[in-house]
This record gives structure tokens, C-alpha cells and sequence, in this order.
């Protein structure tokens, strides 16, 4: 489930959906805007587990529970078929690509795609979209070399099977200047180790 | 194109595209060099190799040298593959591929592991780790660099042979540095992939002296803006080959970017074999006026496919039919493989160049 996911459904919701973001501070929404510490990075890398524990966390306000009234009910999930959750229900049968935005112009980007769910290909895909095939929110994110996913399939919904398409854009985590640290280190140790030769070995007459 | 050609014979034979374009060239007695990698699909053998299996060519003993023009994975996608099959061939990078900046760049990326189409310079990273191997002879392509040198008596049509880096520039390394610097990835932002954006002036373009005839491959090399740069360096260097050239690998999918008046008017003969690949995203190159453009110069204009040849992709009726209902097309690019090749005598007076298109079926 993404961050993009939540605010889709947060928008034809309640507000208390922006308390459970209140208590989920780790979330990765705005790391493109500003740079952070190397500690402030830490804190809001998404490990598996602590993604595990939003997911744990906002599930229940998909079946119904006001969270400000700590009281559970069952209502049907409106959901439009832009609003597909990224990690679809196991009732759903969902094929998914991997796109990376390429180049953006006009009001359109172009993207390419690798199936990651549904499809065993063997080929990258290309495609382009209009930037109104993305959800408001998640607009500020295309640019090139942006990470989303294609979701194309029929899924369990509020009970009722509905085919659903969205294009999800991808909170990463963010750079960690550690990691990044010990990659050029290891890149660097390498090319001082090439004897490069920088003259034709010649075979001249 | 089956058979080999003559020990005699020069060949030079364009693909692409693919995944990316490529060259492979024939300079005599069964020696060959290769310059990038085109792939029909993600993990599949590069169009070089099966090429040059298909004529027999023992790729161990016979290619000598592989030269990567440029670092991105979706121009350079099965490198590695291609450096790997032939064990005993030199690498050749672009200089501004060794400098630091590009170093830091290259790293960073390197720490993405967030995507299933990898960091972006994963095959760069690969190469890398060739050029490290005792017998790599690893090379900088830089301007005006001679690479390799065999004399006319070492070879049976009795011409000389050379083949010489003309870019990048010094001054070109300098600004991709300042670039790369740039485009360093900052802690604390979010992890994006590398994709390729700016223009590709660090790429290494080629020229090859046989005897009296020359031959560029102008690689993706632009006109920049700055003559101590791009084509505008190349035109006006006197410290490269100096002869006339009749063979033209079209710089840069034909695009307008790629073009240097200079080039046609002092460095190629009237009417020189001209080849390109098309460029299969966006808006496509070369575009119609490009064509035309480079129609108008010479009457031996070969494209290796036609532009904008990316065909539908096809998935499971179930998927096809979910994509209708939401009006999702996708692409892939041709499973065949097209190709120029274009063979010359080399022994005794230099022949003409004979041109065949034609098409490698996966």
C-alpha cells in the first residue's frame, strides 16, 4: 500500500484519517522538498517492518473504523477505479508494471515499463500518459526518473468485484548519505585499480 | 548476411534498434571490433555476438576490441554480455566516464536497489568491473586518441588500419563534469532512477583510417553551442586524421542536434555512404525534416528500420481486454533486429562501398 493509496481514499473520507497520518510521521511524503540530515533521512527510511506497522495501522479505516470514535462499523469502500490499492487483495487479480518516467512535456509523460506481477515478459514496454491520468496529489512526483506503478485488473471491493486501473507513484525512501557513501567508496576502489592504457599498442611498420 | 566477409574486405554493419544501436567492424583478416550493444529483448543475446557467431567468427581470437560510447544501461544494455563473450578484447570508455565526478554519480546510483529496471548504470558498474581484469588493456576515449595502430604489412589487403577517439573534448570532460556534480544525489532526497536526459556530448564518436579511406561513426555526439565542444571540436582539430571521409555513421539518430555543416562540407566527400538508426521514443528521430535534411546531402542515405517502429505490445486476452476498457496501449520494440552492412575491397585499389539492408530474425 502506498502513500499515494491513503490519499486517494483520504480524500472521500473523514478527517480522522488525518489522524492516523498524524500518528504515522515516518511517512515519506515530502522528502523531494527539502534535504534532510543524515538523521532525519534514518527516520524516515521505511523499513519493512515499520511499513508493515502503517499498513497494520490504516487497514482498519478501509473496513470502517473511526478511529475518533474508537468505534469499529462496516460501510462499502467508495472507490472509483482510480482508486486501486498498490498491494491489491488477495481475492483480485491485478497485473502490475514497474514505470519509470522518461521525459515529461506538455502535459503528458512518457514512461517505460516492466511487468511485475501478472505478465512474464521479456521485453520493456513503453507508453505515455496525460498527467490528468494521475491523481492530484501525486502530480508533484512526475519527473524523470520518477517510480510508479501501473495497476490493470479486477479486484474484491467493498464486496463487489470491480475491474480498476491506476497509475500509483512510488514515496521512495530517501537517499541515505551513508549508503551512497559506501557505494562511491566501492566504486572509486575500483577504478584505482584499472591500468588503463592510454596509447595505441602499435603493430606499426 | 551469412557469410563471412573476405579476409580482404572492410565491413562495417549498423543495428538497431533494439535496445540501443551498435556497430561491428571488420578491419581485415578476420579482426573485429564492436562498438555497443543492441538487445531485441531484455535479456537476450546481444545482436553483435549472435551476429558474429552466426558467421563463424571465433569471438575469443577475433575481436579485439569493444568501445562503449556511453554509460547509460538502456543505450549500453548488454555490454557486459558482449565484453564477456569476447574474452581477450580491450574496453574503450568515454573519458569523461573516468573523472570524479562521474565517479561519485556512478556510485551513488549504484546504492538505488528500489527498482525492478535496476539503478540505471548497473551495466556501467559491470563494465567497470571488466576494465578491472588483467588483459582489458582499458582505454579513454578522449579527442584525437589513436586506439589502435596495425601497419600495412601486417595485414593481407596491405592497407593500413587505425582507429582513433575523437571525442570528448577536454573541454567537454570539464562541463560533464560540472554536470554530473549536478546531478549528484543528495541524502535526504527521494531515490529516483537514472534516466538519460541532457545531451550526449561525452560520448566517444570514432574514426577509422583504412588505407586511404575514412570512415566516422559519430556515435550520439551533438553540436554544442561552445566550439571547443561537440562536432564544431572535431571539424576544426588539426590533430586528427586528416583525409577525406566516405562513410558516415549519422551522429545521434539523424536529429538536428546531431548536425554540423562543417562536417559535411569540409570533412565528408560528395555523396558519402550515410547510416542510421531511428529512435524509438517520444517524438521519434530522425523526424521527417531530418530525413530530408540529410536526403538533400547525399543520395546513400540507409536507415536501419523506419522511425517510430515500435509495435503493440501483446499480453493474455483477459489483460488485452481490461487495457481496451481503460484505453492503456503499450510498446515494445520489433523482435527482428535490422541492420546495415556495407563490405569494400581493401587489396589493391579501393573498392566502392556495396550497402545491404537486412533484417536478423530472434
Amino acid at each position: 500500500m502506498s502513500a499515494t493509496a491513503f490519499r486517494e481514499i483520504d480524500a472521500s473520507s473523514s478527517t480522522s484519517i488525518d489522524r492516523v497520518r498524524e500518528k504515522l510521521n515516518f511517512l515519506p511524503l515530502d522528502l523531494h522538498v527539502e534535504e534532510l540530515s543524515d538523521e532525519q533521512a534514518a527516520k524516515v527510511d521505511v523499513s519493512a517492518d515499520r511499513f508493515s506497522a502503517w499498513v497494520e495501522d490504516l487497514e482498519p479505516h478501509f473496513i470502517g473504523v473511526d478511529i475518533s470514535q474508537f468505534k469499529a462499523f462496516r460501510r462499502p469502500a467508495v472507490r472509483s477505479h482510480h482508486q486501486v490499492r498498490t498491494n491489491p487483495s488477495t481475492t483480485g487479480n491485478v497485473v502490475e508494471w514497474e514505470g519509470i518516467v522518461e521525459t515529461v512535456e506538455e502535459g503528458e509523460f512518457s514512461a517505460r515499463l516492466v511487468a511485475v506481477k501478472g505478465l512474464k515478459n521479456d521485453f520493456d514496454e513503453f507508453t505515455d500518459f496525460d498527467l490528468s491520468d494521475v491523481q492530484p496529489g501525486d502530480r508533484k512526483l512526475v519527473e524523470p526518473g520518477a517510480i510508479f506503478r501501473l495497476l490493470i485488473g479486477t479486484q474484491a471491493i467493498g464486496g463487489t468485484r470491480e475491474k480498476v486501473c491506476n497509475v500509483v507513484f512510488r514515496r521512495l525512501p530517501a537517499w541515505k548519505k551513508s549508503s551512497v557513501h559506501e557505494a562511491q567508496q566501492r566504486l572509486e576502489a575500483m577504478f584505482e585499480s584499472i591500468e588503463w592504457i592510454d596509447a595505441a599498442e602499435a603493430e606499426a611498420d | 548476411m551469412q557469410q563471412k566477409p573476405k579476409l580482404t574486405e572492410a565491413e562495417i554493419t549498423v543495428f538497431g534498434p533494439g535496445y540501443g544501436e551498435s556497430v561491428v567492424v571488420h578491419f581485415g583478416d578476420d579482426r573485429w571490433f564492436i562498438v555497443d550493444s543492441t538487445l531485441g529483448n531484455r535479456d537476450g543475446e546481444p545482436a553483435s555476438i549472435r551476429y558474429l557467431r552466426s558467421l563463424g567468427v571465433d569471438l575469443e581470437d577475433s575481436v579485439e576490441l569493444v568501445v562503449m560510447t556511453h554509460w547509460h544501461d538502456d543505450h549500453i544494455r548488454g555490454a557486459v554480455a558482449t565484453i564477456d563473450a569476447c574474452p581477450r578484447a580491450r574496453i574503450c570508455v568515454s573519458q569523461a566516464l573516468t573523472e570524479r565526478e562521474f565517479r561519485k554519480f556512478a556510485g551513488a546510483l549504484s546504492s538505488n536497489t528500489q527498482s525492478a529496471h535496476g539503478s540505471g548504470v548497473d551495466e556501467f558498474i559491470g563494465v567497470v568491473e571488466r576494465m578491472m581484469m588483467a588483459g582489458r588493456g582499458p582505454h579513454r576515449g578522449s579527442q584525437d586518441k589513436r586506439i589502435l595502430s596495425i601497419g600495412a604489412r601486417h595485414l593481407s589487403h596491405a592497407q593500413s588500419f587505425e582507429l582513433w577517439t575523437l571525442s570528448p573534448s577536454d573541454f567537454q570532460t570539464t562541463v560533464s563534469e560540472a554536470k554530473f556534480a549536478e546531478r549528484q544525489p543528495k541524502a535526504g532526497r527521494a531515490i529516483k532512477r537514472a534516466v538519460p536526459t541532457g545531451p550526449n556530448n561525452h560520448s566517444v564518436a570514432l574514426w577509422l583510417v583504412f588505407g586511404d579511406a575514412n570512415v566516422i561513426l559519430g556515435a550520439d555526439l551533438e553540436t554544442t553551442p561552445d566550439p571547443r565542444a561537440g562536432w564544431d571540436s572535431v571539424v576544426s582539430s588539426r590533430n586528427r586524421p586528416q583525409g577525406q571521409v566516405d562513410y558516415l555513421k549519422v551522429p545521434h539518430h539523424g536529429s538536428v542536434t546531431g548536425h554540423h555543416n562543417g562536417l559535411w562540407e569540409k570533412v565528408l566527400e560528395e555523396n558519402p555512404v550515410t547510416v542510421l538508426t531511428p529512435w524509438n521514443r517520444n517524438k521519434g528521430l530522425p523526424q521527417a525534416s531530418d530525413v530530408e535534411r540529410l536526403g538533400g546531402l547525399t543520395g546513400r542515405l540507409f536507415l536501419t528500420a523506419p522511425t517510430n517502429a515500435l509495435v503493440r505490445a501483446k499480453h493474455d486476452p483477459d489483460v488485452e481486454k481490461l487495457m481496451r476498457k481503460f484505453g492503456v496501449k503499450t510498446f515494445r520494440h520489433p523482435t527482428q533486429i535490422a541492420a546495415v552492412t556495407a563490405r569494400r575491397e581493401l587489396e589493391g585499389s579501393l573498392g566502392e562501398w556495396i550497402v545491404t539492408e537486412w533484417e536478423m530474425s530472434n
